[in-house]
């Protein structure tokens, strides 16, 4: 055959040639259709019955590559693989092909000599071709070959050739279809960023990219060297960005909003193919089971899977029915208006005709009415996969519920078949699968996959969790995991597969009990007994569970944990989903904005209203232990301290004592929210903003101005700066504070009502004892709780009580509080102009007062008043003028004589800035000298460069074109668009 | 250009058979830029249902697909640039998958069913 002669002259390069005959193949194995067409239309003998138009098109596409490639170099190699496989081409191809192979046979002779001859050519020209076909490759480097072999062969090393564009126009037909794994990524193909982000923006954050890449790219060849950028759901706060070079990458992602720039980094060339691969696991959704819906009418009803839906992204579900037939008669009436949606129950045809006998259609055993399905009693809907919550556990009550009176809870059990909820020493039933039937004992659990120790099997087997249950017997000595039951324990009167019956040890009560929620118990059901120093971890823990949220630990067992989260739930959880919370940050605010710690007495303002000690707290939650009730779970604002309420008894008051100094603190203290300077120790000269009391007596939470650091200093080493700018010392600056406390009349927030502080520094000015003692310098309030009181000698308790009726947030719901509150703060602003100078946070500080109850008054008219008094005065606002459209780089005039000079710095919040005049000499602008330099925009004229000094645009350069009366036309710097703008709101920019 | 990012996140649809992502409006009014020489879902609202799914995993922004190994790994070079899924879930109904098949194209589905 043709390809013999091929080989003559090939004779000496088979070595290499095998080494790279998977090469060959699988290109010939991916080309042979397409090498037929190609040898058919060098034949003018073209066959095209079979073929659509659309084929035939892309086949010449193909052919306008593919011969010059194959002929051109290596069809030589391509030949071996034809005469081997031409048995099989017999076999598949019909005759026509055949022949053509055949009659080719000429063709091919000639053109295999040509190969030939290109041979002896191109090793006559010595080492840089002489490796593929000469024995003379000793002094060829290694590399070199197998660089220059993998680019010819692999089909997709030479990415950057223009020619793969000519593929794009190609159809991705089937030939085209190369398997993944022979897809491994090349030294040649772009490398893989991998940059951090905020976890939950990695969509948004590509399709910036996206717009960003496909908006810039087309100009000036930014972004030539950006070719995608990906994330993947399964892997969360990660973009990957595939670039030539890290540049490249930054370039792309750098200044998007969740981004982490500075942290890219390189993706291996063995993972790249791991990092494109990874998929976030999505349960599959299948027939049987349970959902919790999310929304509507239905919200937190458990609902089974009937069927999923087409493209699956939908399913059909049963549900039990929420059906008010009395309403129906009513006009439009509806439950939901009155607030209530009614009780689930089975649909009953019965009750339906009744009330709306028109409404009213069955077919078959489908009953439709007023729009609804319903089978068998349940309402069938068709729900998309978003609307559910998956893999939802119905409680025992939910399935007895969703049986009806006299269904049978086991079969609808049956279908859970997702949550097993086995643990490691369980011992377990197969239930589906090849060895379904088989009983063990779990062995150890890893992520999905279970370890079962068969009986009678030396080795463990794995399992998915839904392909076990497990199994109790009659006698078993177990414990409630979850539910209502949790904790008791019991001996297992009956197990049937899907529900256990358990005879509590205490009170000897029937426990119907999912097997899931049960395991085997070696000991009675006691506090505490569990040994929990194994895992470090002991009952009352803080602990963080996997999202971050934090939970107390209720139990402890070998390797799960019960914990109560902080939304209310009991929930077993596996020890390797749990970390302790150490180091967390333990303390929250009541209602009042008084620190809550552990061991303080609070109640709920709402609800019940139940009361405790707290257990745990972080910022939000707190975790509160009554007395005598199970613990439970409450918003910190949702509670109150108990203690001024005259309940101080009940807590332990040198447990709470430490705490006290602190709470004085967060509304009443004047200092919060001024510019401080630090006069002492090591931040001595720092600037910044008071923002809160820290925990140590005696000290002030400072923000500093340099880095935004906070940091803990101690109140007498603070003085306030005064927005005159000088400086007053603390104990100083608090004593003027009462007296415009007294002025406005104490001002009726949160914490002069509800926290001991407020009461504190308010008493005085009834009582009569200097103000700044009571409260400007904190010596003796740090003292001890009675110089909270007052001078009386009654208990602290009662002096907090009796002066002040204002006793809980009932006062809040009148309207005596509002009108109170209107008052104060006009007398504040009158107060402010006494005081000296404009105060931008008034010692009430209220606007800042935190929510608490909901019926707090902060009605616009309240505020507006307090706003207008935040306004500088006359003068500051001709300073503002200036300052307020002062830019650096913005070309002013200034004084009398108009000299021109240039903005260089700008600090408009103290009312500064400098300005270089032509002449080399600096100005300094500020409150003094801005009425006589009277410092105005230079008005830009046309071809000037200039900046926006008003206006949404403010700050924006660009080049002015042109103008239109007052309206000036300028070219902002890389838009191609003329915007326009009042040609007020632009000046000269100085370009050097 | 810029319609080859979607406007916004709401109502994103990916393509069953090229996997590109695109709001469900701009399927129905511009159909799919790949794939509608060979069905046609612009203008058909059920075509677009069928042949599109909102259920996808993953994002990736194609600038370069002939020349991107992601996009090659992901069986994307020869389509156009623009924001595609690595899975799509679901699969396209069978008379569509046969109306592919008579033009001369195999569908291979995107919900990771068909992976070596």
């Amino acid at each position: 055959m043709a390809n013999g002669a091929a080989d003559l002259f090939d004779d000496q390069s088979s070595d290499n040639e095998y080494s790279e005959d998977d090469g060959a193949k699988r290109a010939a194995a991916a080309g042979r259709r397409r090498q037929y067409s190609d040898d058919e239309e060098d034949e003018d003998d073209i066959d095209e019955e079979e073929e659509s138009a659309g084929e035939t098109a892309k086949a010449k596409a193909k052919g306008s590559r593919r011969p010059r490639k194959r002929r051109a170099r290596g069809s030589n190699f391509l030949d071996i693989e034809a005469s081997v496989d031409t048995d099989e081409e017999e076999e598949e191809d019909d005759d026509g092909a055949l022949n053509d192979f055949i009659v080719d046979n000429e063709a091919e002779v000639a053109s295999a000599e040509k190969d030939a001859l290109r041979h002896r050519r191109l090793a006559g020209r010595g080492p840089a071709f002489g490796g593929l076909s000469d024995d003379d490759d000793a002094g060829l480097d290694g590399e070199e070959i197998a660089a220059r072999l993998r680019a010819r062969y692999s089909g997709y090393g030479e990415s950057s050739g223009g020619r793969r564009g000519a593929a794009a126009a190609m159809a991705a037909g089937d030939g085209e279809w190369v398997p993944q794994r022979l897809l491994i990524p090349g030294i040649s193909d772009p490398h893989l960023w991998v940059c951090r982000c905020a976890a939950g923006k990695e969509r948004d954050i590509v399709l910036a990219v996206a717009r960003r890449v496909f908006q810039w790219r087309g100009s000036g060849g930014r972004f030539a060297g950006v070719f995608s950028a990906f994330a993947r759901d399964g892997v969360a706060g990660h973009v990957y960005v595939e670039a030539r070079s890290v540049a490249d990458a930054r370039d792309a992602v750098e200044g998007i909003a969740g981004v982490f720039a500075s942290k890219l980094a390189l993706v291996g060339l063995g993972d790249m193919v791991d990092v494109v691969r990874v998929r976030a696991r999505t349960p599959r959704i299948r027939a049987g089971a349970w959902v919790r819906v999310k929304r509507g009418k239905y919200a937190g009803d458990v609902a089974q899977v009937v069927a999923v839906l087409d493209a699956a992204d939908s399913v059909e579900v049963r549900l039990v029915p929420r059906v008010d037939y009395d309403a129906v008669g009513k006009a439009g009436g509806s439950a939901a208006r009155d607030g209530g949606r009614p009780a689930p129950r089975l649909f009953s045809a019965d009750d339906a005709r009744r009330a709306d006998p028109r409404g009213l259609a069955s077919r078959q055993n489908e009953i439709t009415w007023r729009g609804d399905r319903f089978v068998g009693g349940y309402l069938h809907r068709d729900v998309r996969v978003a609307a559910l919550e998956l893999r939802a556990k119905p409680t025992l009550d939910e399935l007895a519920t969703f049986a009806g009176d006299d269904g049978d809870v086991g079969a609808l059990i049956a279908g859970d078949d997702q949550i097993s909820g086995v643990a490691v020493g369980d011992a377990v039933d197969v239930v589906d699968g090849d060895v379904a039937g088989v009983d063990g004992v779990v062995v150890s659990i890893d992520g999905d996959v279970v370890r079962v120790a068969a009986r009678g099997v030396a080795a463990p087997m794995a399992f998915a969790p839904s392909q076990l249950r497990k199994r109790f017997a009659a006698g078993d000595h177990v414990q409630v995991l979850a539910g209502r039951h949790a904790g008791a324990t019991g001996l297992v009167l009956v197990a049937q597969p899907h529900l256990v019956t358990v005879h509590a040890d205490v009170g000897g009560a029937e426990l119907r009990v999912l097997p899931r929620d049960l395991r085997a118990a070696s000991h009675a059901s006691a506090p505490h007994t569990d040994t929990p120093a194994a895992v470090g971890l002991d009952v009352n823990d803080l602990v963080l569970l996997d999202g971050g949220q934090p939970a107390v630990v209720m139990r402890v067992a070998r390797d799960a944990l019960t914990v109560l989260d902080d939304r209310g739930e009991t929930r077993v959880v596996p020890l390797r989903d749990v970390r302790p919370a150490r180091g967390f940050d333990r303390a929250g605010v009541d209602c009042a904005g008084a620190p809550l710690r552990r061991g303080d007495h609070v109640r709920e303002i709402a609800g019940t209203r139940r009361d405790g000690s707290v257990l745990q707290v972080t910022r939000f939650v707190a975790f509160v232990q009554p007395r005598a009730a199970p613990l439970f779970v409450a918003r910190t604002r949702q509670l109150e301290a108990a203690d001024k309420r005259g309940g101080t008894a009940r807590t332990a008051p040198n447990r709470a004592a430490p705490v006290r100094p602190a709470v004085r603190a967060p509304f009443g203290d004047p200092l919060i929210g001024r510019p401080v300077v630090v006069t002492r120790g090591p931040y001595k000269g720092y600037i910044g903003v008071a923002k809160g009391a820290a925990a140590a007596a005696n000290a002030v939470r400072v923000e500093l101005h340099t880095n935004a650091r906070v940091v803990n200093i101690a109140r007498d080493s603070l003085a306030v700066r005064m927005p005159g700018g000088q400086t007053v010392s603390v104990a100083d600056f608090s004593s003027q504070q009462p007296q415009r406390q007294q002025q406005s009349n104490a001002p009726p927030s949160a914490s002069s009502a509800q926290s001991p502080s407020s009461k504190g520094w308010n008493t005085p000015a009834n009582t009569g004892v200097a103000s700044s003692n009571s409260w400007g310098s904190p010596a003796p309030a740090a003292a001890s709780s009675n110089s909270w009181g007052s001078p009386a000698p009654a208990p602290s308790s009662n002096s907090w009580g009796s002066p002040a009726p204002v006793s809980s947030s009932n006062s809040w719901g009148s309207p005596a509080p509002s009108s109170a509150w209107n008052a104060p703060v006009s007398s504040a602003s009158a107060a402010a102009g006494s005081w000296g100078s404009p105060a931008p946070v008034t010692p009430g500080a209220l606007p800042q007062t935190p929510g608490g109850p909901s019926s707090f008054p902060q009605t616009p008219g309240s505020l507006a008043p307090h706003d207008a008094m935040q306004q500088p005065p006359a003068a500051a606002i001709a300073a503002d003028g200036f300052f307020s459209w002062a830019v650096p780089r913005a070309v002013v005039v200034l004084g009398p004589s108009r000299q021109r000079g240039t903005v260089k710095e700008v600090a408009a919040a103290r009312l500064q800035a400098i300005v270089r005049m032509e002449d080399g000499s600096s100005q300094v602008i500020d409150r003094a000298s801005l009425p006589r330099l009277d410092p105005q925009p230079l008005r830009a004229e046309k071809r000037d460069r200039v900046v926006v000094i008003r206006g949404p645009r403010k700050g924006a350069l660009g080049t002015m074109v042109g103008k239109d009366g007052s309206v000036a036309f300028f070219q902002e710097d890389a838009a191609e668009a003329w915007q326009h703008e009042p040609i007020r709101n632009l000046a000269v920019l100085d370009s050097h | 250009m810029s319609n080859l990012v979607p406007k916004d996140k709401r109502q994103l649809r990916a393509c069953m058979i090229c996997g590109i992502i695109q709001n469900h409006h701009t399927f129905r009014e511009a159909g799919c830029p790949n794939c509608d020489k060979y069905i046609r879902m612009r203008g058909s609202n059920d075509m677009v249902t069928d042949c599109t799914s909102a259920i996808f995993d993953g994002m990736t922004a194609l600038f370069q697909p002939e020349d991107s190994w992601v996009g090659k790994f992901a069986h994307l070079n020869n389509n156009v640039p623009g924001v595609y899924a690595s899975h799509v879930t679901g699969r396209i109904p069978e008379d569509i998958e046969d109306t592919l098949a008579q033009k001369g194209f195999t569908y291979h589905p995107r919900d990771g069913s068909a992976e070596e």
